[in-house]
């Protein structure tokens, strides 16, 4: 079998859907905390309105175009769409029995209960009316689809009540509908008045209790609650299936309207009131979900960190401060000095804060440059990079905008910084910079000097202390020169020129990734050991995947950590027998990418912004840099390693497609990587803490300072 | 780049960092480098911007609006990035410009252009200019040549307008020369003549064959054991034919795979290279050319092995600024090796040439700090001293004039062509008459110019009398200037009457110049 036969990769779609089952079984997982279940709930269910909004979305739009070709997997479009459908389905069941049989009665044990409006007691009925009457009816205002009225306009995952009133009088053949729409700014939650635990009612449902305030003189026959996802905006999205079609740009262009791709509604829907809804929003039976209450989970989200429940979270962790960078000391004094790798969230973020901070202030520093990607405007980062600006410092930063810039009020905090005299670039035209690195130019005694910090995660210190992302700060010369280099490319000062020591996206980044394969490939061939370790977020580009399975077949030993999709399959006869897949999902997001190579004992380590995809590897401006310094490649190597030794939560890829949950090795407790890493960094710290030998500083007169 | 390895203490930098700004005929590229205490310097930053003066002036002999254009926008880029390093002073900064402006009709407009633009003051550099930025940057990291070093180098670089070829016989140069052919010239030109796209790969092939005779002048070019390529194209053939190529070391590469790699690119057309291998359009079209140069040129000499090697006119002029233009002890020497080799070629009298330049060389001396004398006078002197007898290789009468011709006609390595026009002048009134307004060479000089002349033909004149039994009798001399009069003294016990003739002549110059009658006085120990 060739390495290019179809039969050797497995969907992207439904390699994603199993990604999310991943997700939803830790929802179902009693040995996690019932608030960070009902959390991995939440995700699951903010997870699939991306997915339907984006890649159901283009699959939606290529069906209505009669795409006729396969995907690498070999599904036409329309049998893609169809496997989905059926699998959501069955997803959707899971979710709403986790919800009811494992996170609802442990919640409830310990004093957290959601209130149907028949559990409510007076006082708490009182409070419902309450705020009915005082915050939601003065907001709400129904529409009547009377006389073959057709929808209005339908809001993109919002919770809508569809409401069939009793026939005129003279007409009983004809049904009469309302639209009522809840508004999204309206808390989801309503705390109750209870003295026995926490007691919440879901605001649809004090909704649908007082619904006749709405219609009065009305007979109310069916409350249906609904919800829908629309296309995305494809002018601003970058993970549509292009990777598709070629020409799937001139259908976007061509196609302004988001169609609506996924209904949900409440199973207790009358067929006629279903049929209505369908009709009206031109969707087919397979984009019916068909559920029981309540509707979008990703709302549930609040409720996973309320206060005075902390049993039922996760204990905390405590980001560490790396000796390495102590408080006491600049960070350039202690990048000058030696190589340094963080792992975050597990070591604090705030080195990669100070290191800008002190670059703003420090009158010796003449430049900074620095890509920003989902960053907002409230962040330290971007306060110091104003800062910088303003004590005159020359700024460039490549901005990267979740959307289109005049639609974004966040755009502020850019246009600030332009004022202030920074160089700010809105981004490239057909690529987003996913790149993470910041330049800082230094003006020494010894000259000229360039202090790199590369992340592997975005320059956002929220989702620092929830991803686990590596950040890399080096002053080597040779690192300096590429990353000036980088930023000269992107921002269009100098044409592309070879990299001395890193790489990027889109110009030779997969090249890069094949020849470190095939360099294993033919060291394996020629008798010696090869050995490939990958640490990841997606795997699905075609060209690797198929030098992997060459690389396998060659009998090169290739063990991957592939936290979401991967289009390989492992452990195929004669294919990719070498190869295993396991894919971890904990309290924190496995975010950072490592790439090691043995290559002939030299171990080649490098990190990256770059996942194994065609988005990242054609339509994003990504970096990889090796890291060279013994201790900070022993690091990530133990990181890496670690991650792969995971038995507690790590799910192994099959052949099929499908992954299993290992099972803990009989009675002894396995190896839950981020608690090993944890623990690994905190002797480390505490190791390095107690070597340093004591000495007491005083504090001592000016007159005499020694 | 240079390599430069972290240091716990670093070397302290000669100078703030500095930035050469070279305007070629495909591309506007800018070094920023600081130098290291080692004399090495290190590159901060790199960039590279296409731009179509090549194509503009190969084909309509004009740089086009849009293409000056194109080269502002780049150049304001630049100042940019050239701002967030602090530098400003037009003393940090030297923008060059070669064949592409150089034989540009609108050349001074062009100038001018980017003067008011952007502040940036542009010289046009010569054939001379670039053989010794090119020297310079080879000799400044000799160490990366050791295995190489004792033998007959040819270092070669075909760019887009001209081509460049320079022979070293055990590190000293023998021959430096830039002739016009230029791999996007020659591209142009078969494209020109309509000739089909999957044909072209096979004209340019033969077109090459038919110019590498008049590169490479075989007179001086018999053998050569070491041929070092330069340029973008021969880096880019080596990324793809080696498994790991880094650009900064000398880097061998074997003509058989270079040879199947420029094969492969025979039948491609311009757009398929440029798809293919994401090369910008003018490097796809010289890609050809300049590798078929290059194994022309090896095949030429019987060489299986070229190398590539990181040297670059830039590197020359970043150097060059460094030192504030002076000489470097080693360029010094070069040029007089240069110019004994053109002597030679005319088969001067070596022991009298040497005998009036150390001559020269003392007067020189004598007179520097009094008549405030630049450095690099003492090189045109030396070379004028070398050559000024070279004339009788044509004629005995009126062998002056055919000196200053023979020497205006020669590639003195290491002078820029101002200065071999200078140092042709100095020879040339090393006899008979002196400067005169009558004389066109003389007076399209500078006045500056016309005195640094009159003055050093004034010492040559003094220096050819004091040998001029051409027996080289004295060998030390001792001058000294008071009460209107320059007595040079010797100790020589032999005869000296000829020379003191001589001197009656041909100091009346001298007398003139400097207010100083000149004596020779002999000391008998």
């Amino acid at each position: 079998m060739k390495e290019s036969d179809s039969r050797l990769f497995i969907n992207r779609e439904l390699s994603w859907l199993e990604f999310n089952q991943r997700v939803l079984d830790c929802a179902g997982d009693l040995e996690i905390p019932a608030l960070e279940r009902l959390k991995f709930l939440s995700i699951t269910s903010s997870n699939l309105d991306e997915f339907f909004m984006v890649r159901v979305g283009s699959l939606h739009m290529l069906m209505k175009e009669d795409f006729s070709k396969t995907d690498a997997s070999g599904l036409t479009t329309r049998q893609q769409y169809t496997l989905i459908s059926y699998r959501v389905q069955k997803m959707i069941a899971q979710q709403h029995a986790t919800f009811r049989n494992s996170i609802l009665p442990e919640l409830e044990e310990n004093d957290i209960r959601f209130l149907a409006i028949n559990e409510c007691n007076d006082a708490q009925l009182k409070h419902c009316e309450y705020v009915f009457e005082n915050e939601i009816f003065p907001v709400l205002s129904p529409v009547s689809l009377s006389n073959g009225r057709s929808f209005p306009l339908i809001a993109n995952k919002t919770l809508y009540y569809l409401v069939r009133l009793k026939p005129e009088t003279g007409r009983p053949q004809k049904s009469r509908f309302a639209l009522l729409q809840i508004p999204s700014n309206l808390k989801r939650f309503i705390t109750l008045p209870s003295k026995t635990g926490y007691h919440v009612i879901l605001l649809e449902d004090v909704i649908c209790y007082s619904m006749h305030a709405f219609f009065p003189q009305e007979e109310v026959l069916e409350k249906t609650l609904f919800r829908i996802a629309r296309n995305a905006d494809y002018t601003l999205q970058e993970d549509l299936a292009f990777d598709l079609i070629a020409d799937m740009e001139e259908i976007v262009v061509a196609r302004k309207r988001s169609d609506c791709v996924r209904l949900e509604i409440a199973d207790t829907v009358s067929p006629g009131a279903l049929n209505y809804c369908k009709r009206s929003l031109g969707v087919s039976p397979l984009a019916v979900y068909r559920q029981p209450a309540p509707l979008d989970f990703a709302a549930f989200m609040s409720l996973s960190t309320i206060r005075g429940h902390s049993r039922l979270n996760y204990e905390e962790w405590k980001p560490l401060h790396s000796p390495l960078v102590p408080l006491d000391k600049s960070v350039f004094s202690c990048v000058s000095a030696q190589d340094i790798v963080l792992y975050h969230p597990y070591e604090s973020y705030d080195p990669m804060v100070r290191f800008l901070s002190e670059a703003a202030d420090d009158p010796q520093v003449i430049a900074i440059k620095q890509t920003l990607y989902r960053t907002s405007g409230n962040s330290q980062i971007v306060a110091a990079l104003k800062r910088a600006a303003e004590n005159g410092k020359s700024v460039t930063v490549l901005v990267e905008l979740k959307a289109r810039f005049d639609e974004e009020r966040n755009i502020d905090w850019a246009r600030q910084l332009e004022d202030l005299g920074a160089q700010v670039i809105y981004g490239l035209r057909k690529l987003k910079v996913h790149a993470k690195i910041c330049i800082i130019i230094r003006k020494e005694a010894q000259g000229i000097k360039r202090y790199m910090h590369f992340g592997t995660g975005n320059y956002n210190e929220k989702t620092a202390a929830l991803y686990t992302d590596f950040s890399f700060f080096t002053a080597d010369d040779i690192l300096g020169h590429d990353a000036s280099l980088f930023f000269n490319i992107i921002t269009g000062y100098s044409r592309p020129q070879p990299y001395h020591k890193m790489d990027s996206a889109p110009l030779g980044l997969r090249n890069k990734f094949i020849e470190l394969i095939e360099g294993e490939i033919g060291r394996k061939k020629d008798g010696e050991k090869a050995h490939i370790m990958i640490k990841c977020n997606a795997l699905i580009d075609r060209k690797i995947i198929e030098t992997l399975y060459r690389a396998s077949r060659a009998g090169v030993k290739i063990d991957m950590n592939v936290r979401g999709m991967c289009c390989l399959r492992p452990g195929l006869r004669g294919v990719s027998e070498s190869i295993t897949i396991k894919s971890i999902v904990d309290r924190y997001l496995e975010h950072g990418r490592i790439y090691y190579f043995y290559h002939g004992g030299e171990e080649k380590v490098f990190l990256a912004s770059a996942d194994m995809m065609p988005r990242n590897l054609d339509r994003r401006i990504e970096h990889i840099v090796p890291v060279e310094d013994p201790a900070c490649k022993k690091k990530v190597i133990r990181v890496l390693k670690t991650n792969l030794a995971d038995t507690v939560n790590a799910w192994m890829l099959q052949s099929d497609g499908s992954y299993i949950r290992l099972k803990r090795p009989g009675g002894r407790k396995g190896i839950r990587s981020q608690e090993e890493i944890r623990r690994d960094f905190d002797a480390a710290v505490r190791n390095i803490r107690s070597s340093q030998a004591l000495v007491f500083t005083p504090y001592r007169s000016p007159k005499h300072p020694v | 780049m240079k390599k430069i390895k972290k240091a716990p203490t670093p070397p302290k930098p000669v100078i703030n960092p500095l930035a050469v700004i070279e305007i070629g005929s495909t591309s506007i590229r800018m070094m920023v480098a600081q130098a290291r205490e080692n004399g090495r310097l290190e590159v901060i930053e790199f960039l590279d911007q296409a731009v179509s003066l090549g194509r503009d002036v190969f084909s309509r002999k004009n740089i086009s609006n849009e293409s000056i254009e194109e080269c502002v926008k780049a150049l304001k880029r630049y100042q940019r990035l050239l701002h967030d390093y602090g530098i400003h002073h037009e003393r940090s900064i030297r923008a060059i410009a070669t064949s592409a402006v150089r034989e540009a009709f609108n050349r001074d407009a062009f100038i001018d252009k980017i003067d008011i633009a952007t502040g940036i003051q542009v010289d046009i550099i010569d054939d001379n200019d670039i053989a010794r930025y090119m020297y310079i940057s080879y000799f400044s990291e000799k160490d990366n040549y050791v295995s190489v070093s004792g033998r007959k180098i040819i270092i070669s670089e075909a760019s887009g307008g001209s081509c460049f070829i320079m022979y070293l016989n055990k590190g000293n140069v023998e021959y430096a020369r830039t002739t016009s052919f230029g791999t996007l010239r020659t591209f142009q030109m078969i494209e020109s003549a309509g000739t089909p796209d999957t044909l072209q790969g096979r004209i340019v092939k033969k077109q090459i064959q038919r110019d590498i005779p008049h590169i490479v002048d075989r007179s001086f070019l018999k053998e050569a054991d070491v041929l070092i390529a330069l340029g973008g194209d021969i880096k880019f053939a080596a990324r793809r034919i080696l498994k790991t190529f880094d650009p900064d070391v000398l880097t061998p590469l074997h003509v058989s795979a270079l040879a199947q790699f420029t094969e492969t690119l025979l039948p491609l057309t311009v757009d398929q290279i440029m798809t293919r291998y994401n090369q910008p359009s003018a490097d796809a079209k010289s890609l050809k050319p300049a590798l078929l140069y290059y194994l022309s040129l090896a095949a030429l000499f019987k060489l299986d092995t070229i190398y590539t090697a990181p040297i670059n006119i830039r590197t020359g002029a970043f150097l060059e600024m460094v030192e504030g233009g002076e000489w470097f002890g080693y360029l010094r020497e070069q040029v007089i090796r240069s110019a004994s080799a053109i002597g030679k070629k005319y088969n001067y009298d070596q022991p009298h040439a040497q005998q009036v330049a150390a001559l020269s060389s003392t007067l020189f001396h004598a007179l520097k700090r009094e008549y405030k004398f630049e450095t690099r006078n003492e090189i045109l002197l030396a070379v004028a001293a070398h050559l000024h007898d070279i004339g009788l290789f044509i004629n005995t009468r009126s062998h002056h004039k055919h000196s200053m011709y023979l020497i205006q006609n020669s590639n003195i390595f290491g002078l820029t062509n101002r200065e071999t026009i200078l140092a042709s002048l100095i020879a040339r009134y090393h006899r008979k008459a002196g400067p005169r307004t009558t004389h066109p060479e003389f007076m399209a000089l500078t006045r500056a110019e016309r005195l640094t002349v009159t003055k050093l033909a004034s010492i040559l004149r003094v220096a050819d009398a004091l040998d001029r039994t051409n027996d080289q009798q004295l060998k030390q001399i001792q001058c000294s200037a008071a009460n209107g009069l320059f007595i040079i003294t010797t100790n020589t016990s032999t005869d000296l009457s000829l020379e003191q003739i001589a001197l009656k002549d041909k100091g009346a110059l001298f007398e003139e110049t400097f207010g100083l009658k000149v004596e020779l006085h002999q000391k008998i120990p």
